[in-house]
């Protein structure tokens, strides 16, 4: 596994902002318990943006709100640790946690459209972050806010301020967004498929806006996505992930250019490539994905005694 | 009335079953049921179980306090009213007008009701657009002061007093009806019974109304709580029944003119009307949770 | 709010109000029952009876009665009051503000309770404190309006709470009498508090008994829209920018529940108005729902036609300021 200076204990302060180890997590049902995590570990080091890789129901959503702590009441962490700029967060309080929040942990969501208050103005959904952790008054919230919008290349900043959600466009509102999760200078942001929601256009804009800000502000990224073809232009190393397992990490030029396991194969297959435009693209065959099944619910009948996957 | 025979004809046994035994395992069903079936009781052996007669006065004794007080009366459980009547019995009595007026009341309305909807619901178009507006404007009315109004009109009585609220909450009825039996039209037993060749009529009559008897069913328990209700305000206002019959709104409207001198007087009629009205919520509610997989269907 | 659309509801309330005056006139006049039977008590002669149908025009045919009645009723003209012998139209607008101040101080209850309740269940979600919330609404909505009326004054009787009147709207040792009606407002302007207490105490009852029904739906329904907004994605921004719970359902939650609230509770706020008619006779309160059932029992035609329909007109005046409520609170509505 690369980044090799990092140990779980210890932290140097060139050590990883963030460093998962052995994370489980289970989603509690009335009569048993369903795997969602198995033995995740990953870092990110401070200013990397670190892709996360997987389909659907890979787990990679639920790795990103553990890390925020907004995980649904019914998932229980039955394993391992979370540990973020030095402190295990693992199981913090409600209160500590959300001290935690603008500073340390931001967050751009997957879906724009829901994930603005429709009720309030946009200045005020960018102020009140402001206001709350950098303790600013109202008008120093405002002017901030406004020199925010002008950094994700809003324009007339002054009357979007001014305007209700429903007023503005999907990449409008992502922008929006993008400024909130960077408004109090976090040090780690979670990109939960940022551009999933967007038109192919906007979907670039946006991403060359994240790591426009990302250079700007220095803030360490963990990418949520399903699509290598992003992680390849935006992202420095990539952890993939299948059924709640990590099955291969690395730095993202060797990932992309050398896969090691069968699944990343299958999954580079699955994606458009501009290096190479003319190709076909192949789904992951279902085999494939019958086997890792095979293997994830082998790994929960018994615990450890697959050491396979990890890269 | 809540058995096996009320429920959809159009379901087989064993669904009809099952509805049933669920209707006995919801808590409020039951509880509700026993609690009106007390009253249904007391109301229908009146005679036999009012220990005095409920309009006979004895001014010798006045205001005597029910049991709970040191100087009761033997012979009088709750005691006597402003002109010595035995309030035991005028509340049994009492139990006999409330009930009745609930049904009764609660048949109109629905009846009234449930014709309109279903035609404005099946129909559709001018008829749908006459009865929709003519819903809205009913409720631009006080319900309280049109049935007070209208009784004035019709002149006092029972008579009246079922009339009244017939005409006023037929809307109720109405409007459920109607959105119901636009729902049952769209689905596919009325597109087949139309292929089959069933009149109009008859599609309603057969396979529609079968369908939204569920539905009336708890709309009838909770009119049955409004009609107790709208019979003892009208009574309070003395529009119900000559002042010495005892209706419990009559008695509510004594115990308040002498609520200073014998505040039990008040006490056990609305003691009766709120648990009346409790137990008839809590039947139609419970009844709604039991039916509603039935109303599904 | 734009203006087009409050022009849209005033206009909408014009055939309503026309279908209202219309089943008034046939309440009143064609129905069974003789209205001047209604009128008169026995032992009245022929002479009598002849002259009375006169002076109500009901010698007329049914059609030109009609006619007549929309005339007097665009004028304003609501005849003169049989048991008082005063203009309607006066009687009335002497007695409004009374009923308008119970049903505006019940209503603020309402939503205060309501909201409270609402709240305390959303914040205690799936803990005993919902729980609590939801069998209080469940038991308050059994119970109607006038039987709370009832209960608060066995209340006030039976534990001896001589500070609560139960009757009247105003001390008599209290030297104030208001210019125009509304006498909280006006004493608290005239900065009469000795006044303004004494309306206080009096209304408290009246107001609370309206008050509880509508407060139990309303924490019902919002505490449902509360929940459902709690599952939006703007709620988990709002977590992760760090907000407190609180602050989570006070604010950002219970803002987007309001709209959906008042569209499902909007005809309760009615339900209140129409309630003023016993409740205030049950606490001798003088306002026109008490007035109507003292015309009612002394058979005074114009005046209850008068009081059915201001009863009508309040209740559409009700509805107007639930949807201008509805769009003030909806950012879509205010720029739409």
């Amino acid at each position: 596994m690369s980044g090799a200076q990092i140990t779980s204990a210890g932290m140097p302060s060139n050590g990883p902002i963030l460093s998962v180890r052995n994370l489980h997590l289970a989603i509690a049902g009335r009569h048993r318990d369903t795997p969602i995590l198995r033995d995740v570990s990953l870092d990110i080091v401070p200013g990397e943006v670190h892709g996360l890789v997987g389909e659907s129901g890979a787990g990679k959503t639920m790795i990103g709100k553990v890390i925020l702590g907004i995980q649904p009441s019914r998932a229980r962490i039955t394993g391992g640790s979370v540990r973020f700029d030095g402190r295990d967060i693992t199981h913090l309080p409600e209160r500590e946690r959300r001290s935690l929040m603008g500073r340390g942990l931001g967050l751009i969501p997957q879906d724009p459209m829901t994930s603005l208050n429709p009720a309030y103005r946009i200045g005020g959904q960018i102020a009140d972050v402001l206001r709350l952790h950098l303790g600013m008054d109202r008008a120093a919230a405002r002017a901030r806010a406004l020199e925010l919008l002008d950094d994700v290349h809003i324009r007339e900043p002054a009357r979007v301020l001014r305007q209700y959600p429903h007023e503005l466009s999907g990449g409008m509102r992502q922008r929006v967004l993008i400024a909130i999760a960077f408004a109090c200078r976090p040090k780690l942001i979670v990109a939960d498929e940022p551009t999933t929601a967007l038109d192919v256009t906007v979907q670039r804009q946006v991403l060359a806006l994240i790591k426009e800000m990302q250079a700007q502000e220095g803030a360490s990224i963990l990418f949520v996505t399903h699509d290598l073809g992003v992680v390849a232009k935006i992202c420095d190393r990539v952890t993939v992930l299948h059924g709640g397992r990590v099955l291969e990490a690395g730095d993202t030029r060797r990932i992309v250019e050398a896969p090691q396991h069968d699944y990343t194969k299958a999954l580079m297959a699955a994606t458009p490539r501009h290096d190479r435009p003319g190709d076909l693209l192949q789904p992951v065959p279902e085999a494939l994905t019958a086997r890792l099944n095979a293997e994830a619910l082998a790994y929960d009948a018994a615990p450890g005694a697959m050491g396979a996957g990890h890269g | 009335m809540a058995d096996a025979a009320a429920l959809p004809g159009g379901l087989l046994p064993r669904a009809r079953e099952s509805a049933v035994r669920r209707m006995l395992a919801n808590r409020r069903v039951v509880l509700g049921g026993a609690v009106l079936l007390f009253f249904a009781l007391a109301a229908v052996f009146a005679p036999l179980i009012a220990p005095h007669d409920p309009v006979e006065q004895d001014l010798l004794l006045q205001y005597a306090p029910p049991f709970w007080s040191d100087k009761a009366e033997p012979g009088y459980l709750f005691g006597t009213d402003n002109l010595g009547r035995d309030i035991l019995s005028r509340l049994i009595y009492g139990a006999q007008i409330a009930l009745f007026v609930a049904v009764t009341a609660a048949a109109a309305a629905g009846l009234l009701g449930t014709v309109l909807g279903l035609l404005a619901g099946y129909l559709g178009g001018w008829v749908d657009a006459v009865i929709s507006r003519l819903v809205e404007i009913w409720m631009a009315f006080p319900a309280v002061l049109l049935s007070i109004v209208l009784v004035a009109v019709m002149g006092t009585g029972l008579h009246s007093v079922i009339i009244a609220i017939a005409v006023i909450d037929w809307t109720r009825f109405c409007r459920v009806v109607r959105a119901e039996t636009m729902a049952q039209k769209q689905q596919d037993y009325v597109a087949s019974a139309v292929t089959v060749g069933l009149g109009r009529m008859g599609i309603l009559w057969r396979e529609i109304l079968p369908n939204v008897l569920p539905l009336l069913l708890v709309l009838f328990t909770l009119e049955m709580g409004i009609a107790v209700i709208v019979e003892a305000i009208l009574s309070y206002v003395n529009l119900s029944l000559a002042s010495d019959f005892p209706t419990w709104g009559t008695m509510i409207a004594d115990g308040r003119k002498y609520v200073n001198q014998a505040p039990w007087l008040m006490i056990l009629p609305i003691v009766c009307v709120i648990a009346l009205v409790l137990a008839l919520n809590a039947l139609g509610d419970g009844l709604k949770d039991a039916l509603d997989p039935v109303m599904r269907k | 709010m734009s203006w087009s659309f409050l022009l849209r509801r005033l206009l909408l309330a014009i055939p309503t109000l026309f279908g209202v005056a219309v089943i008034v006139f046939v309440l009143l006049r064609v129905v069974p029952g003789d209205p001047i039977a209604m009128l008169i008590g026995p032992g009245a002669t022929d002479a009598d009876i002849a002259e009375l149908r006169r002076l109500y025009g009901l010698d007329e045919s049914i059609a030109l009665q009609f006619v007549y009645y929309l005339e007097d009723l665009a004028r304003g003209n609501f005849g003169t009051s049989i048991s008082m012998r005063q203009d309607v139209m006066e009687l009335v607008l002497g007695r409004l503000p009374v009923t308008i101040e119970l049903c505006l101080f019940a209503m603020l209850v309402a939503l205060a309770l309501g909201g409270a309740m609402a709240l305390a269940g959303a914040y205690w979600r799936g803990r005993a404190g919902e729980a609590a919330v939801d069998g209080a609404a469940g038991f308050v909505l059994a119970i109607p309006d006038f039987l709370w009326a009832l209960l608060f004054i066995l209340f006030v009787v039976v534990f001896a709470l001589d500070g609560l009147p139960i009757s009247g709207r105003i001390g008599h040792d209290v030297g104030f009498r208001g210019a125009t009606g509304f006498l909280l407002i006006e004493s608290l302007v005239r900065l009469r508090f000795d006044a303004f207490g004494s309306v206080l105490l009096h209304t408290v009852l009246p107001a609370f008994a309206l008050a509880l029904p509508l407060a139990a739906i309303i924490a019902r329904v919002l505490k449902t829209s509360i929940a459902e907004a709690m599952t939006q994605d703007y709620i988990l921004m709002a977590r992760v920018k760090g907000f407190s719970r609180a602050r989570i359902v006070c604010r950002e939650a219970l803002r987007n529940a309001l709209v959906p609230t008042v569209t499902l509770t909007g005809v309760q706020f009615t339900f209140l108005v129409g309630g003023t008619v016993l409740v205030e006779k049950i606490f001798s309160y003088p306002g026109i729902g008490n007035m109507a059932i003292d015309a009612v029992i002394n058979r005074d035609l114009p005046l209850i036609q008068g009081l059915v329909l201001t009863f009508a007109v309040l209740f559409i005046a009700t509805n107007l300021l639930v949807d201008m409520s509805y769009a003030l609170l909806n950012p879509r509505m205010r720029h739409g």
